[in-house]
């Protein structure tokens, strides 16, 4: 802990401070408090892109024209000028610091989607290690909701083609391509894929299937697996040389198998009464069949290189993105012994305490990513986990709270900005104005506080997104901002649209 | 060792000695003699082994009280203060060999939980609670102490 605020003094106590052990990383962040993005240029006369975001490791900017076809990348730089004889302090910044190419440097433009594709504007994946950039791009989307003969599902709309693009970032070369055809997958702020390192897993809602993709160091994409009708490998072989399958029965798929094997086990051992475990079975297991055999797989993520956390629900509640408080479950699925481990509801008070004690293990990363070992949540501080208990508090019904908490699991990979003013034991912010996950927010007149920590008086500094005076309207039309924070510089994007006007972008930055 | 007094006592002695063997002829060289008495005084360190060596040093009876180390001793050699336990309750296992679980927490109480559940749960569960929960832990009294 420093013993002074000034950033003079920090700095001369840095030299002679030796931090607790594991934790120098955690004390020197604290000179953020010092280093904060201060000055203002609204509305930066910037090139007429959607831009995504920062990446990870602070070193590209990713936008996306606005025709959603071709792919723009930047490189966050800092400006430099130089001023002749004395150069005071409070002198006005140059002419050159309202120019957007004076904090970032164009690398390189390229096209992604072909004539009737779009790129999708909120998908984006980063692949730390290799700095490539796994991108999406899809046709139009066909509400086909009858049920094609190979094995889809009804209910579920269906896309002509998504593509997976694999760029290598530094210059622009698309590595590797992987198209799905006739299927769906929840491109939407890139749910329906999870990174762990260099393992991919892309969950196709259509086909109910999850695909595991490794991504080599060659920039090929190779499917690794394929979960879903069948588990391991040779089970298809197996089932077509060896049973005789009439054309109107068919196999459950395998995953579905597993599960059942699973949930009938648990109910077959929870009846201690060896006389009562035959009705036992019929109440909660047989009854609840066709609901158990009807549940489909709405997302995955990976825990560890060979566990998988399937959220399973109904046919409804797979696609639409509406917060919906229904039933759903939870599985923990080994693919190296095709076993289910666990299985819960959604309403469990035993995946709640999970929740609440282990919440870093979801956001699963390996250790060889630094950034992401900082971002702050309610297990690994304690301001989050009052606010955390607060809520647990105030909040009528448990189970009701419980299924609220559960919508976050499984965590949508690189979702939250791993910038340090973001982190929780530096500063205080509205978390409803702003926040780490990347959401458009609805914007408000008032700049936004960042309030140190440890002095709850004073604002470190503050972003005002829209832009200045008011802008042209007096504020009344709806505005929507989003805000894009460097990971370790103090820079911020700030970007407003309002509807039928042009988009204002406001860079802060500290002078 | 020898003392200040005993020093300056011999010194004198030196002085008075080349005093008296002068011949006559010789200039009374005052910084001749200094060098004399300096040079007797430096061999009179080495023999005591001073630490500076042949250092230059403001007065050369400082540091005179210490030992010199012993060149062929490193001082990260150490031996350190050994300690002998009385009982051998907390001895480790031969051939232990610690190393970091694979499995994170997380998983590790996914699968414990599992275990649970996939138990068969029988009648007597009174008799499950005679069974030790820490097969490793020892009762008290069952080894003699060493």
């Amino acid at each position: 802990m420093f013993r002074s605020n000034n950033l003079t003094a920090r700095i001369f106590e840095r030299q002679i401070l030796t931090p607790r052990p594991g934790t120098s990383i955690n004390l020197f962040r604290h000179f953020y408090e010092n280093v904060c993005p201060s000055h203002t240029v609204h509305d930066i006369d910037c090139p007429d892109l959607s831009f995504r975001k920062f990446t990870d490791d602070g070193q590209f900017l990713i936008g996306f024209s606005r025709n959603h076809q071709d792919l723009v990348v930047y490189r966050p730089s800092w400006l430099n000028y130089s001023c002749k004889g004395e150069c005071p302090y409070s002198l006005d910044l140059p002419p050159k610091a309202r120019r957007f190419d004076s904090f970032f440097r164009h690398l390189f433009t390229i096209s992604l989607a072909s004539a009737n594709e779009f790129i999708c504007k909120d998908f984006f994946l980063y692949v730390d290690p290799y700095r490539f950039g796994l991108f999406a791009t899809s046709t139009a989307q066909v509400n086909d909701n009858a049920a094609s003969a190979d094995g889809a599902i009804h209910g579920v709309p269906s896309i002509e083609k998504i593509t997976f693009h694999l760029v290598r970032l530094d210059d622009g070369v698309v590595l590797d391509e992987k198209a799905f055809y006739n299927d769906f997958v929840n491109l939407a702020h890139s749910t329906g894929a999870f990174l762990y390192d260099d393992l991919l897993c892309i969950v196709s809602l259509r086909y109910q299937t999850i695909h595991i993709l490794q991504i080599r160091e060659s920039g090929n994409l190779v499917e690794v697996r394929r979960i879903g009708p069948y588990c391991q490998e040779d089970d298809e072989l197996f089932l077509q040389s060896h049973a005789q399958v009439s054309p109107g029965s068919s196999f459950l798929p395998g995953i579905k198998q597993r599960l059942l094997s699973f949930i009938f086990r648990k109910t077959w051992n929870e009846e201690a009464d060896q006389s009562m475990r035959v009705q036992h079975l019929k109440k909660k297991f047989y009854f609840h069949f066709q609901d158990y055999v009807d549940l489909i797989i709405w997302k995955a993520q990976f825990l560890d290189r060979h566990h998988l956390l399937i959220k399973f629900g109904s046919v409804d509640g797979g696609v639409s993105r509406n917060t919906d408080q229904g039933l759903s479950f939870f599985a923990v699925y080994n693919m190296e012994t095709t076993e289910v481990v666990t299985f819960y509801q959604n309403s469990s008070e035993e995946m709640y305490s999970f929740f609440e004690r282990f919440y870093d293990f979801f956001n699963s990363v390996s250790r060889n990513t630094l950034h992401a070992q900082y971002i702050s949540s309610h297990t690994n501080n304690s301001h989050a986990l009052n606010q955390l208990l607060n809520i647990k508090s105030k909040s009528g019904s448990f189970s009701q709270f419980v299924k609220k908490m559960m919508l976050t699991i499984p965590y949508t990979c690189q979702s939250h900005s791993p910038s340090p003013y973001f982190d929780l034991s530096l500063f205080r912010y509205d978390d409803k104005l702003i926040s780490a996950i990347d959401r458009h927010r609805h914007s408000t007149e008032h700049p936004i506080k960042f309030i140190s920590l440890r002095q709850p008086n004073v604002v470190k500094f503050k972003i005002k997104p829209g832009a200045e005076g008011g802008g042209p309207d007096g504020g009344r039309a709806k505005k929507v901002s989003s805000f894009l924070f460097h990971p370790y510089l103090p820079l911020v994007l700030s970007i407003q649209q309002t509807y039928m006007q042009p988009t204002v972008v406001n860079l802060h930055f500290k002078r | 060792m020898a003392t200040r007094p005993q020093i300056a006592a011999e010194k004198k002695k030196k002085i008075e000695i080349t005093n008296k063997t002068r011949h006559p002829y010789q200039t009374n060289n005052a910084t001749k003699l200094s060098h004399k008495v300096r040079e007797i005084e430096i061999e009179r360190e080495r023999e005591m082994g001073s630490l500076l060596g042949d250092w230059p040093s403001f007065d050369p009876h400082n540091f005179s009280q210490l030992r010199p180390a012993d060149p062929t001793a490193q001082p990260s050699k150490l031996t350190p203060v050994t300690y002998h336990p009385t009982h051998n309750r907390t001895i480790p296992p031969p051939n232990q060999v610690i190393t970091t679980e694979s499995k994170n927490i997380l998983l590790r109480q996914f699968y414990q939980k599992s275990e649970e559940q996939l138990r068969p749960k029988t009648k007597r569960a009174a008799s499950e609670s005679l069974m030790p929960e820490h097969s490793c832990k020892q009762p008290r009294g069952l080894n003699s102490d060493a």
